[in-house]
């Protein structure tokens, strides 16, 4: 019983992590990156970030 | 914190040394265009340094949205520097970006790149007299190679003066521009009169916009350049064109030594055959047809075998269910765990060898030159029917994946072959597609070597087909766009380079797999296997069924009107992928032979073939959808490029199913209907439909751009 809920509780966290790096802060940061790296933007997204830090 | 930029002509090595300066991982395309955008990084050897890498640009004039990129950062930010990346083979056509960059007034250096293919060209540059007749450094380097690398490193560390030897043109221009220069004294710097002096002589009107002379000024400049204009019997923008070309021919008169007469090098030798006008595309689709037959299904064929039967099929379930009972875990987690996740990203990641061979395939055919010369036979084919020639460098970016084919549309000038380019580009089989069409290659057409090929064929016939029926419609009417690209020579692959882009492919793949994939499975496991009272229930009673039949219907014209196939064309909206391991998932993940049977038991081969036309066509994923939206800024060109691709995917996959079942001469009137309606549908948008007249203002608008680019 105890190793079901943690098993839940981290596939359910990962699902929610999942949901909001790769859809909700994707469409803050307006960034229509994708993970093949091809992206030209990419390198732009990742300077700006460090210049606001 | 110092400034460089990296600038120069398109496909002149900036990526390539960018890459090496920096360390970055950005992708080298052999072809132009491949910076859409400017990109930055630190230098690796002096962190102090910030290289800031341009997009590729013939000339500092607004004609192209990378033109006006690269121009706007130099002229507001003005970088500390800038390092001119000249391909030495080509250093007539180089050396005239170099002049207006020197017009800039920001100090300079010339990197010589290629300068290692000058040998094979029978041609030398003296390097010395070339810097001492611009007034700037020049330095011979092999970004490819890495030759000579550091002493640009050194050079870019050195604290360097504005340059003071500009080019000096005919006296009389001179005059003329000397004069415009004394209009704008005490509104620009300095520094930077002679370029606004050349710029408003251009009449460039950004330029004018921007400087918001008073009338008494622009009224001298205009009959200043009205003068000139009498004196040369020449417009204006030409005049100094031909003055910035009579400059270079000067300077190469006095650096560059040709040693012998003009031969045929091998690369030209190899370009006779390659681009012969009728050998071209049986050439290219005999190569792409060995790339995806021996990819999907041959040699990648063995890996995936492996990792479906053994890993995924019985190594890891076998060890998480053992590992799960003995932690006492429940049934329905375990469920969840060994079909939903261990069974649907596995089923996913089965087909990373098949991947990772087709990216060697094809990042060796781009890295040695031959995708560039693709890109040019298009041209001749897609201007035939009205389209440009750069609408096929999205399309092979897109190859990896549909986002930065769609990014990539921003090299095209056109606005309206922009957004029809935004429309179709997502019709190539991106690395997500390449799953279904290798699960339905492999599973209903083993041994025939035209699936997976036909389906990269079937993405580019859509292209064009679409491109031929959108073109003739008053949204995107208009003359093709003239599409100048210079094929670089070709060269062996280099390994680094190609391991670099099946790394980053391969990567991609698996971390998607690991996020995206992982949550879908999770939801869509938990959806087919618990009905809408929260009941664990066997999948024929689920919520997935439940959700899937509401479609189903519509989908049984294209032969496969069944809720799981439905589920996995919904839930592909989220990710490809997610097709194929949503039909594993929904046919309760049984091992790989199972699988197959079950799928063959399900679906006709050509209904199965429907279900691959319809998702390689169909509105492709959500990041991709969302790239679209930002291309084109706009709702309802997005929803329109959707309902697009949808009505189209709908249409070819309807027309296959159809089409095979009056081939197997058990059909009823109701086939011959839906397929004589298909065809009418077709034939009527490729030939019978009359193009629209493109409206009179945009045609004399165009024809003022190609008058004022001669």
């Amino acid at each position: 019983m105890v190793a079901t809920v943690i098993l839940g509780l981290v596939i359910f966290g990962l699902v929610a992590w999942v949901v909001y790096t790769r859809i909700i802060k994707q469409k803050n940061s307006e960034c229509g990156s994708c993970h093949n790296v091809g992206c030209p933007l990419v390198d732009v997204q990742k300077i700006d970030k460090k210049e606001h830090l | 914190m110092k400034e460089i930029a990296l600038a120069g002509n398109a496909n002149s090595g900036k990526t390539t040394l960018f890459n090496y300066l920096t360390g970055a991982n950005q992708r080298v395309g052999n072809w132009p265009g491949v910076t859409v955008e400017r990109k930055a990084g630190y230098l690796k050897k002096d962190k102090a340094i910030l290289l800031q890498d341009l997009p590729g640009i013939y000339s500092l004039s607004p004609y192209t949205p990378e033109e006006l990129v690269t121009r706007k950062y130099l002229l507001e930010k003005r970088p500390d520097k800038i390092v001119d990346v000249v391909d030495a083979t080509n250093i007539e056509r180089n050396l005239y970006l170099t002049l207006q960059l020197l017009e800039t007034k920001i100090p300079l250096v010339v990197a010589l790149n290629m300068a290692d293919l000058l040998n094979k060209q029978g041609r030398r540059i003296n390097t010395k007299k070339l810097a001492y007749l611009l007034g700037i450094p020049v330095i011979k380097i092999s970004a490819l190679k890495r030759k000579n690398i550091d002493t640009l490193v050194g050079e870019m560390q050195k604290k360097q003066a504005t340059p003071e030897i500009i080019p000096k043109y005919d006296p009389r221009l001179e005059s003329a521009l000397a004069q415009i220069a004394k209009q704008l004294q005490g509104i620009v710097a300095k520094d930077e009169l002679r370029f606004y002096a050349i710029k408003l002589f251009e009449r460039d009107e950004q330029i004018q916009a921007e400087l918001k002379l008073d009338a008494k000024r622009q009224e001298t400049i205009a009959c200043l350049i009205q003068t000139a204009e009498k004196i040369f019997d020449d417009e204006s923008s030409s005049i100094i064109i031909n003055a910035r070309y009579d400059f270079i021919s000067r300077v190469m008169d006095q650096c560059v030594i040709d040693e012998g007469d003009f031969s045929l090098s091998i690369s030209d030798r190899i370009d006779l055959i390659v681009t012969n006008r009728f050998l071209a595309l049986p050439i290219f689709f005999g190569v792409m047809w060995v790339v995806y037959y021996l990819s999907i299904q041959v040699i990648g064929t063995a890996g995936s075998d492996w990792l479906n039967d053994v890993l995924f099929g019985k190594y890891i379930p076998n060890f998480t269910e053992e590992l799960l009972r003995s932690w006492h875990v429940a049934p329905f987690m375990q469920g969840l765990i060994i079909d939903g996740i261990i069974g649907g990203v596995g089923a996913v990641l089965g087909f990373l060898p098949q991947i990772m061979m087709l990216f060697l395939c094809l990042g060796i055919l781009e890295d040695c030159g031959y995708m560039s010369r693709i890109a040019f036979v298009m041209d001749r084919i897609f201007r035939r029917f009205n389209l440009s020639g750069k609408s096929f460098i999205p399309l092979l970016v897109s190859t990896g994946c549909g986002v930065p084919g769609i990014m990539a549309t921003r090299t095209i000038e056109a606005e309206k072959d922009r957004k029809m380019t935004i429309m179709l580009t997502t019709f190539m089989p991106c690395s997500a597609k390449l799953t279904v069409i290798a699960l339905i290659a492999g599973t209903f057409f083993k041994g025939q070597s035209l699936a997976a090929p036909a389906a990269y064929f079937l993405g580019i016939i859509a292209v064009i087909g679409s491109g031929i029926y959108l073109k003739k419609t008053a949204l995107f009417a208009g003359d093709p766009q003239p599409f100048v690209m210079e094929l670089p020579a070709y060269h062996l692959p280099k390994l680094d380079n190609i391991v670099r882009y099946v790394w980053l492919k391969s990567k991609g793949f698996v971390q998607k797999a690991g996020t995206i994939i992982f949550a879908s499975m999770v939801v869509i496991w938990f959806l087919s296997n618990f009905n809408f009272r929260l009941e664990q229930v066997p999948e024929e009673e689920s919520m997935l069924k439940g959700l899937g039949s509401l479609l189903a219907p519509v989908f049984v014209p294209l032969g496969f009107g069944d809720w799981r196939a439905v589920s996995a064309v919904l839930t592909g909206l989220i990710a490809k992928e997610n097709c194929v391991a949503t039909l594993q998932v929904a046919f309760g993940n049984p091992p790989q032979a199972r699988f197959d049977q079950l799928l063959i038991a399900a679906y006709t081969p050509m209904a199965a073939y429907a279900f691959l036309a319809f998702n390689l066509l169909c509105a492709p994923c959500f990041a991709a959808i969302g790239a679209m939206h930002k291309e084109y800024g706009d709702a309802s060109w997005t929803w329109r490029a959707i309902g697009y691709q949808t009505f189209l995917a709908y249409l070819v996959a309807m027309l296959i199913y159809q089409i095979s079942v009056l081939a197997s001469g058990n059909y009823s009137i109701y086939n011959v209907v839906l397929v004589l309606l298909g065809i009418t549908l077709i034939v009527y948008g490729l030939f019978i439909k009359k193009s629209k007249p493109q409206p009179l203002e945009q045609t004399i608008e165009m024809r003022g751009s190609e008058w004022s680019q001669r």
